[in-house]
């Protein structure tokens, strides 16, 4: 059965499309974007992993290696099984600091252009032979299919597609910065397609060839020799070594790196990705030996590195070899697509961009955007050319396998970046350049050595044979040994730079503590102006805008704290675009600080409790106790009643509480960071006064804040800084202050009250000895009124002595309730008796027509006469006396107060209603609160209504309110009642008018 | 009631699959399973042993976290 090229190429052009109509789908929306965030899409995006190696390479590598083949994927399971430690680290780094390539991760820890170079060019020199091994698959795949001798045109065509779909999937946009969802979707869909392909193959395999799992055992059976090329490849073989090579490539190489991290949507899908992967890298797995073993069983011309589709043509249709194609072509695109994204970024921000940074004048994103493209095409050609020059016997897993053993180079720098602080650049560039060496001398010169590019007398193979090792693990065992020795040694003996140990705290003890000083830039747009002699108006304008979008920042941004924080994060988003090096260079060049100065306490306390907050779930032990003491440290802080404000050495404010934000109205996050002196007024100048006095304390300070006078008590109290990190170059400044503010305002109210209060209770005193002075004589009037009533017998006379009694009476009454009220009440309960309720309120409404307002109003007293109460009976006056005070000063002249009781049950209720303005519903619940008042200032003490409510609770009642704004109110005390009076009343309700 | 495991155990137990899956592969026990009378299947079935553990304490640290 043979094909005709053109269906083929036809097909696979095809199948491309498709994948670039999956992805833009993804772009446009048509497809859910929770398609492309679902765990499942990322783990089989990871697929990307099983290349044309995997796929056609793996029957080839089992049938010489055995079950060596799976070591490649035993590797990455253990590799993934370190996801906590290995993984989860460097996609937290990538993902803070806008990393995309292992070059960027590198460059960024060791502050070194020169080591994002030499990554560059490392991984460069180990993509270009698995490159070329996926062309070679592709042709050679379509010569078995097509039994044609495979023609260069039809690579280099193969070639001009691929440059065209990677361009279309990675480079379409100008801003390089977005994750590609559409690309991840379409990644997964290939990898859905290898496996449902390799599925079939060995299904077909199976029960087309064996006729059934019976079948295959008899085969084994008959065929022992099938199972022992299987294991005794391993007991001989560089199994270890392929397993540690593997792990290093499960996250190392090019496209993996891209993959699990610069594409990684959702942090909480890696986890899922640490057994998701490894089981989708088995199921790929589990046709292998079948294919290799119905290969066999076939026999026939084809090579075993394509036992994948030879067998296929053996099924009669041609839809399986065009599926087994089609996978093939699936698994080689995907590693190119991705491998020349991944690379292409990496020479863009290391190569390209510092050799010529382009002229500002010019539109940098579009230059980025076709410098990207240039390099994709330059990539994917110098792979082909690389294909050509390979002779046709160099298996694929040979290729592969020196690809492997390039990038474990990075092993030994990845694990320091993590792990050892210590680590230099100089020590990761001459461990490098070591390793690389031995790799190229004992891998890539053999292999140049082999294809005839290269003639030379170095012949390592016979010094390998004289080790007894296979050239794999002799050349990884020494190019790691020498990388690591070169690696630590020359990091011990070089002393990392101040920026390699910031990078380190960064990397190593996930802490970064953003850089403070003396920005030469004031707001945002000094910020555009002096990016944009470097990048452009436009694009020096957008990414300033990106950063203050991303910051949630206002443009009007002057805070110093604040315009640091900008800077950081305008130098985090131009990492995602230029690369972390030149990244710093724009950002430093223009916005520049103070070599001196160093970081401000209050952005190193919220950029430390923010990392912290976030990173919760990660702390265990010690570190976890250490965390909660912290926050039940600041939980005191915060809830203390007392205000209390913190102040850095520079004197930014720090901490500033809860207690704070209520006495002034500003809340935390406008004000940290803030110099002292920014602070509005009062409050700015009020601090700023007390911080430059010698006095600790400040007592009674009165400010007036919101139109309220406020008393305040200030106290301070210097505080050392807790890490010799924040201090400044001004070693007199070097403690913080600590300000404490206590309001005093109630309690000065409730002084000003006392004051009052005793002022009228000698004034009552006075009242009632003049009161007591005026009874006598009144007395005396009223006795001789009466003898001259007697005596006279005039009528007129008569009438007259009658009104002079009756005035006498009056006064008589008046002088008696002012002598009663001043007595007032017994708090001990010594006063308690027994008394008629109308008879009280009676007397306390003569008290309250006494005054101005009172004489205004018509009081209506409709009480039951009969009912007593037990109780302290000048209290429950001085009660009544409130209400109704109240009742009159809320009235119009001329208005209507009523005091009414009814019985309900064993208590007795009691209505005192006016129809007045009434009391708005907002302050109803208020109006029972200590010095709360609607009056005008110095009408009102705020204290009438309280002492209403605790004289009532005392006697076991309770007061209610009932009042509609414009409509008057009704004041409802209930108070219990004596049971002898409510059963023995004999009197009707006998409500009766009085009036003024 | 029952009682959620600490993270640090949790890791801990990656720590102990990742060993397992050493011993299983980079020691001597190596030469214990690589006997030809072995099924095909039995590699396949220590690698899916290896990853049903670690989804396992996955599962249950993702569990806690939440």
């Amino acid at each position: 059965m043979t094909f005709d090229l053109g269906h083929l190429y036809f097909a696979a052009v095809a199948y491309l499309a498709i994948l670039f109509l999956i992805a833009y789908a993804v772009d446009q929306n048509w497809i859910p974007k929770s398609v492309a965030r679902h765990p499942a899409t990322y783990v089989l995006s990871l697929g990307v992993y099983a290349t044309s190696w995997t796929y056609y390479g793996s029957v080839g590598f089992a049938s010489t290696q055995g079950y060596n083949f799976l070591t490649i994927y035993l590797g990455v399971t253990l590799a993934f099984v370190l996801t906590p430690f290995l993984l989860q680290p460097i996609l937290r780094l990538t993902r803070e600091y806008q990393l995309s390539s292992l070059a960027d991760l590198f460059a960024f820890r060791f502050r070194s252009q020169f080591a994002g170079v030499l990554v560059t060019l490392f991984m460069l020199a180990g993509a270009l032979p698995y490159i070329a091994l996926q062309i070679r698959a592709v042709t050679e795949s379509l010569r078995i299919l097509t039994q044609e001798a495979a023609s260069n045109d039809l690579a280099l065509g193969f070639c001009i597609t691929l440059t065209a779909f990677a361009i279309l999937f990675g480079a379409r946009h100008i801003s390089p910065r977005d994750k590609h969802e559409g690309l991840v979707v379409a990644i997964a869909f290939e990898s859905l397609v290898k496996l449902l392909a390799l599925m079939m193959v060995g299904l077909f395999a199976v029960f087309g060839i064996f006729g059934g799992f019976g079948g295959l055992d008899q085969w084994l059976l008959d065929n022992p020799e099938a199972l022992t090329a299987l294991y005794e490849p391993v007991r001989e073989g560089p199994w270890t070594t392929f397993i540690m090579l593997s792990f290093a490539a499960a996250f190392l190489l090019p496209r993996q790196f891209h993959m699990t991290f610069a594409e990684n949507i959702d942090e909480r899908t890696l986890p899922i990705a640490s057994w998701g992967f490894p089981l989708y890298l088995l199921l790929l797995n589990l046709a292998i030996p079948v294919v290799l073993w119905a290969g066999v069983s076939l026999g026939g011309p084809t090579e075993p590195d394509y036992y994948v589709l030879g067998i296929t043509l053996q099924s009669g249709n041609a839809l399986l070899p065009t599926l087994a194609f089609l996978g093939g072509v699936s698994a080689a695109s995907a590693m190119m697509i991705v491998t020349t994204l991944a690379l292409a970024a990496m020479c863009l921000n290391h190569l390209l961009l510092p050799a010529s940074y382009p002229d500002p004048k010019l539109d940098i994103y579009r230059w980025l955007l076709w410098g990207r493209r240039v390099l994709i095409a330059v990539i994917i050609f110098t792979g082909y050319f690389f294909a050509q020059l390979l002779e046709k016997h160099q298996g694929l897993v040979q290729l592969g396998l020196i690809s492997f053993v390039a990038i474990a180079q990075f092993l030994p720098g990845v694990v320091g970046l993590l792990y050892w602080p210590r680590a230099t650049r100089w020590g990761f560039v001459a461990g490098l350049l070591g390793g690389g060496t031995v790799w190229a001398a004992t891998l890539l010169i053999p292999l140049l050595q082999e294809t005839g590019v290269l003639i030379s007398n170095l012949d390592p193979q016979s010094l390998m044979e004289t080790t007894g090792q296979d050239k794999w693990t002799f050349s990884t065992f020494w190019s790691l040994v020498i990388n690591g020795v070169l690696f630590v040694g020359v990091s011990i003996l070089i002393r990392p730079s101040r920026e390699e140990q910031d990078a380190a705290n960064a990397c190593c003890r996930h802490i970064l503590v953003p850089m403070s000083g003396a920005l030469t830039a004031f707001s945002p747009d000094q910020y555009r102006e002096q990016l944009s002699r470097y990048m452009g108006e436009s694009a020096s304008d957008k990414e300033v805008s990106q950063a203050l979008s991303d910051l949630d920042m206002a443009n009007t941004e002057r805070r110093p704290a604040q315009l640091r924080r900008l800077r950081d994060q305008i130098e985090r988003n131009l990492s995602g675009l230029v690369g972390p090096q030149m990244a710093r260079m724009f950002v430093e060049n223009p916005l520049k600080m103070s070599n001196r100065a160093r970081i401000a306490l209050a952005d190193g306390m919220r950029f430390i409790e923010e990392r912290v907050e976030e990173s919760r779930i990660e702390l265990q032990g010690l570190a976890a106790e250490l965390d909660a003491l912290r926050r039940y440290h600041r939980q005191i802080l915060q809830d203390l009643p007392l205000g209390v404000c913190a102040l850095g050495p520079n004197q930014e404010i720090v901490v500033w509480n809860l207690a704070m934000e209520i006495l002034s109205g500003i809340e935390r996050n406008e004000v940290l960071a803030t110099p002292i002196q920014e602070l509005p007024d009062p409050w700015g100048s009020l601090f700023a006064e007390f911080i430059g006095t010698k006095d600790r304390h400040l007592h009674k300070q009165k400010i007036s804040t919101d139109g309220r006078i406020r008393w305040l008590n200030l106290h301070k109290a210097a505080i050392e800084t807790p890490s010799q990190r924040y201090q400044t170059e001004n070693e007199e400044s070097r403690t913080g202050l600590v300000l404490l503010v206590e309001d005093l305002t109630d309690l000065q109210l409730l002084e000003d009250e006392l004051m009052h209060s005793e002022r009228l209770a000698s004034i009552g005193r006075l009242a009632a000895g003049v009161a007591h002075e005026i009874g006598n004589p009144v007395t005396g009037i009223a006795c001789l009124a009466q003898n001259l009533r007697d005596e006279t017998e005039s009528p007129m006379m008569k009438e007259g002595v009658n009104q002079i009694l009756h005035e006498t009476q009056r006064i008589g009454d008046i002088v008696h309730s002012l002598v009663s009220f001043s007595h007032g009440g017994m708090p001990d309960g010594s006063a308690i008796s027994r008394f008629r309720l109308c008879a009280c309120i009676e007397e306390a409404l003569r008290l309250v027509r006494l005054s101005h307002a009172g004489k205004q109003v018509e009081f209506h007293n409709e009480c039951d006469k009969a009912i007593e109460l037990q109780g302290d009976r000048q209290r429950l006056i001085q009660v009544f006396v409130n209400l109704l005070t109240n009742a009159c000063d809320a009235s119009e002249p001329g208005g209507q107060v009523f005091a009414a009781t009814a019985m309900e049950h064993d208590r007795v209720r009691i209505d005192i209603v006016d129809q007045g303005c009434g009391i708005p519903e907002k302050i109803q619940e208020q109006i029972f609160e200590p010095f709360f008042t609607t009056k005008q200032p110095g009408k009102g003490t705020g204290l009438g209504l309280p002492l209403v409510y605790s004289i009532v609770q005392d006697h076991g009642g309770s007061v209610q309110i009932e009042s509609q704004t414009n409509q008057g109110t009704r004041f409802i005390i209930r108070l219990p009642l004596q049971e002898s009076a409510a059963a023995d009343n004999p009197f009707e309700d006998q409500p009766g008018a009085m009036s003024q | 009631m029952r009682i959620k495991p600490e993270p640090g155990r949790q890791l801990t137990s990656l720590v102990l699959v990742f060993l397992f899956g050493l011993m299983m592969y980079a020691t001597p026990f190596l030469t214990w399973w690589v006997v030809e009378d072995r099924p095909w299947y039995l590699p396949y079935l220590i690698w899916a042993v290896i990853i049903g553990l670690v989804a396992f304490a996955q599962t249950r640290r993702g569990q806690h976290d939440l």
